[in-house]
């Protein structure tokens, strides 16, 4: 197993003056994912998607944080930042763009666990960025600001910047949103060939119909607790839809995937 | 390449220019015959020699170490706080080193000339290392981030330090004039003694920073992405932090406050040259140094016999150069 | 179809009365406007009235400093002379010369250090006056080195104090005038008179013992930044008596910052040190500095260390200080 995490829970303290309350965001949360599989997690707003993605990075603080987290059977909090960075890449829901970087040098970021502190980066450095970016169709690009970029050539360079890390595991929050239909499916055909490649990947959606279509084993999620998980047919039914996401639908199973239209 | 050779132009002017009128083939003669172990005979007087030699060199060079410290410290500033405003003296440097000076000042301790710059740079160690770590106590939550409470705490905590020298000062007017005359900057009084001690800094604290280039333009992307690279930002963060007020301190505490280079210079490289780190970074040491040999040099001799005090200079010509600068780019 | 078009209301398009708001916008800009040139204008006549006040100050001022003698007998009027005036003296100077006429004052400023038995009090201060703090004393007469016409002390007389001000001389001659005020207010005519004569009996002493010799040059050092003096300061001109010229000619400011270059392209004959007080310095700490040990006067050892105080005031000390500087050019140039 690459990565597996064990009744993971996360809770948050909030104290206002003298009475404390905590509130959990993460629930006893299991899972499981090896190299080359793809994990996508759907659940209403609030339901600790994006949580659970920082827990898997280590970026909750101690703490609050029970249960584990183990990557090749190691619990990440014995990894080393450096070492995390390159197993783990993360591209978060609103990445920061800095308007002025050149494309090439943001996705060569990626390579930052790879170099050596008093080292520059290698040929091979170079050519695993100019790699990424041609995976993403980016290469054109390489000379421009960030800033000259549209949102979908923006979230294909945060793309491409994960890419570079070569690491095994890819977390990805919210990819599609604000994307257009055609960059949509685009970009989830490029993420979804990646287990195909060995690298194991676990992103986030909102778009059930891309879900659907895309996702190999989905998991839903709702209140900080893993609700259901299977395939899309065995997960996006109506009744499921309905009690975890509030609004009655119905669904209709195609060979192109399964549509989901509100009553 | 260009930058080095600006870097030379100016060192080059700044020794052979001054307020004295000597012949710079004889200046040259005589500096080449201090570096090399054998005599050649310059063709200057005794007294000649000695402005070149203990006077003219030791400033120029004095220049050049602070300038390039004060900028490099200026963009690593910057990139650690994500703003395009942090200066050198943001956590508080300036005003500690001048608690510190007025302090020495004052209690007139040991009558050594080093009690000043001494007093000055423990002050301003002090005052950034208070600011750090009242900026950085207790975990990340979601009101505050992390870069933000650095900055309020540096501000607090300079005009709190401030406070306390203004009142020393305003207790012992006799002292005015010689905290002021620190206040504005001071490169006149520099020999070799000194720059023997600064050099040490220059190279660690330079070293540091330069080793960081990368880690920089990762902080760019935010703490949080950052850290999903693999950048262990809080060590990395008080390890800049760390060098960077240490080079300011001992800038300022031998040379005064001198503003405006540690701000001006990175944008100067940005506005003209690349927005990367790597290349921030050495060329904001490069032009920070030659800008001030070149603003001393201006100092030495606008008013000759006189002398302007360097902080004056700096501003003065500096800001309206980024000015025009600023201007072009925008409108480029 | 019909039935719909009915219902359905449409918004107001945003640009249809696009006439009637600019015209709103306009007016409010106006409004605006008006109010900003209303209050430039009246920061303007404010400022022209304040600067003609000035205006008047000033030639007051300059009435006044023509004719020093109308001063005098102008602030006698107002503060009657009296022999048993409670003094505050907020001038070191001005304490210097209070006790050398054999007055005494109840309290005196921080800075006050000479006679030692004058009453310094710690915290009561010359620059930053504190009106409180003084009126604390019930003085009559407040002696100041300050010559604003409008300051603090201007508070002072609004409580039946009189305020005698001895700014900063320019040369020996107003040393004398400024001995003869204060032994004017303080029915101490006689003792100011011999205090004058005595002063100028030395000083004339001390100008015909000194060594005969051509004009010297000097270094003057105020602090160890190379702060120097002109010949035309006061020490310039005490310094001239004894035929002695500064080094610091042509600069913008009487008291210029030097730059080091210049001091060792002047090669002074005497380097003075006014700083051994406030910054430790002495011909040693000179002798230690890079490169000063190629000048003649270090190389000779004409390095004269002056006691700051003394060198900063116009008391009468300052003719010890003329002893001093004639005995040490007897000593090196005769």
């Amino acid at each position: 197993m690459f990565l597996e995490t064990k009744n993971l829970s996360y809770q948050v303290n909030k104290r206002r003056f003298v009475k404390r309350s905590s509130i959990e965001i993460l629930k006893s949360v299991s899972l499981q994912i090896n190299r080359g599989q793809s994990m996508t997690i759907i659940g209403p707003n609030g339901a600790g998607k994006t949580t659970l993605l920082k827990s898997l990075l280590h970026l909750l603080p101690d703490k609050d944080t029970f249960g584990e987290v183990l990557i090749n059977g190691e619990p990440i909090s014995n990894i080393s930042k450096r070492e995390l960075g390159k197993l783990i890449s993360y591209v978060p829901q609103r990445p920061v763009l800095p308007s002025r970087m050149l494309l090439a040098d943001y996705v060569l970021l990626g390579r930052m666990a790879h170099i050596p502190p008093f080292l520059n980066e290698t040929k091979q450095d170079l050519d695993i960025v100019y790699d990424a970016l041609e995976k993403t169709s980016m290469v054109w690009a390489k000379e421009r600001m960030l800033g000259s970029l549209s949102g979908g050539e923006l979230q294909l360079a945060a793309i491409a910047r994960s890419l570079a890390t070569r690491a095994p595991l890819l977390l990805l929050d919210e990819p599609t949103a604000s994307l257009d239909l055609r960059h949509c499916y685009e970009l989830c055909d490029l993420i979804y060939s990646l287990p195909k490649e060995g690298i194991a990947v676990i992103a986030t959606m909102h778009d059930l119909a891309l879900a659907a279509r895309f996702g190999d084993e989905l998991l839903l999620m709702s209140q900080g607790e893993v609700c259901k998980r299977g395939t899309a047919s065995q997960v996006l039914t109506a009744e499921n839809i309905q009690s975890y996401y509030k609004i009655s639908v119905r669904t209709e199973v195609s060979s192109k995937g399964i549509t989901i239209l509100p009553n | 390449m260009l930058a080095i050779a600006c870097l030379l132009a100016s060192l080059l002017l700044g020794v052979l220019v001054g307020p004295t009128n000597l012949n710079p083939f004889r200046v040259l003669t005589e500096i080449i015959d201090w570096v090399l172990p054998f005599s050649i005979d310059s063709g200057l007087s005794n007294i000649e020699s000695s402005i070149v030699i203990d006077i003219r060199l030791p400033r120029v060079i004095m220049a050049l170490l602070v300038g390039a410290m004060l900028a490099l410290s200026g963009s690593a500033y910057q990139g650690v706080f994500r703003n395009p405003l942090a200066e050198p003296y943001l956590l508080g440097v300036a005003a500690g080193a001048g608690l510190g000076a007025t302090i020495a000042i004052i209690t007139n301790l040991g009558e050594s000339k080093w009690s000043l710059p001494i007093f000055a740079f423990v002050g301003g160690f002090v005052a950034s290392a208070i600011s750090y770590f009242v900026g950085s106590a207790g975990k990340t939550n979601g009101r505050l981030d992390n870069t933000v409470s650095l900055i309020l705490a540096g501000v607090s905590i300079s005009s709190f330090f401030t406070a306390i020298q203004v009142y020393l000062q305003q207790a012992h007017v006799d002292t005015l004039r010689e905290v002021y005359s620190w206040v504005l900057g001071r490169f006149s009084v520099q020999g070799f003694e000194e720059i023997l001690i600064v050099l040490p800094y220059f190279f660690v604290t330079s070293f540091v920073i330069l080793l960081y280039r990368r880690v920089l333009s990762a902080f760019e992307v935010g703490e949080e992405e950052a850290y999903s690279l693999g950048v262990d930002v809080r060590t990395s963060r008080l390890i800049v932090l760390l060098a960077a007020s240490i080079s300011a301190s001992v800038a300022v505490a031998f040379t005064g406050l001198i503003g405006f280079v540690g701000i001006i210079i990175p944008h100067l490289v940005r506005l003209l040259f690349s927005n990367s780190y790597r290349v921030i970074l050495p060329l904001s040491m490069i032009l920070g140094a030659s800008f001030l040999v070149l603003a001393d040099l201006l100092a030495r001799t606008a008013v000759s016999p006189g002398e302007l005090p360097i902080g004056v200079v700096t501003a003065f010509v500096g800001a309206p150069f980024f000015v025009f600068v600023l201007y072009r780019a925008r409108t480029a | 179809m019909f039935k719909n078009k009915q219902t359905f209301v449409f918004p107001p398009h945003p640009f249809s009365n696009l006439k009637a708001k600019i015209k709103k916008l306009r007016a409010k800009n106006i409004i605006v406007l008006g109010l900003l040139i209303l209050l430039i204008t009246i920061t303007f006549v404010s400022c022209n009235h304040s600067s003609s006040n000035s205006n008047i100050s000033n030639t007051n001022i300059s009435q006044a400093q023509t004719s020093e003698q109308a001063e005098v007998s102008e602030t006698v009027n107002k503060c009657d002379p009296n022999k048993n005036h409670r003094v505050v003296s907020l001038s070191p100077t001005a304490t210097e010369m209070l006790y050398e006429i054999g007055a005494a004052a109840v309290a005196v400023d921080d800075q006050s250090n000479y006679p030692t038995n004058a009453p310094s009090i710690s915290g009561l201060s010359g620059f930053q006056p504190n009106v409180e703090a003084i009126l604390e004393y019930n003085p009559n007469l407040v002696l100041t080195s300050s010559n604003r016409i409008e300051d603090e002390f201007s508070k002072l007389e609004g409580f039946d104090v009189c305020v005698l001000r001895l700014p900063a001389a320019t040369s020996l001659e107003e040393i004398y005038n400024q001995i003869k005020m204060l032994g004017d207010i303080l029915e101490r005519r006689a003792e100011a008179d011999q205090v004058i004569s005595s002063l100028k009996k030395r000083v004339a002493e001390v100008i015909v013992d000194a060594p005969e010799v051509e004009s010297l040059t000097y270094y003057y050092e105020l602090d160890p930044t190379f702060y120097s003096v002109t010949d035309n300061t006061f020490i310039g001109v005490v310094l001239g008596l004894l035929n002695l010229n500064s080094i610091a000619k042509d600069t913008e400011s009487d008291y210029p910052q030097l730059n080091p270059e210049a001091i060792f392209v002047a090669n002074p004959d005497i380097i003075i040190l006014a700083d051994t007080k406030c910054c430790a310095q002495n011909a040693k700490t000179v002798s230690e500095r890079q490169g000063w040990q190629n000048l003649d006067a270090v190389k000779q050892g004409k390095i004269l260390e002056l006691d700051d105080d003394i060198a900063s005031r116009w008391s009468p000390r300052i003719v010890n200080l003329m002893e001093g500087i004639r005995d040490f050019l007897n000593e090196n140039f005769k």
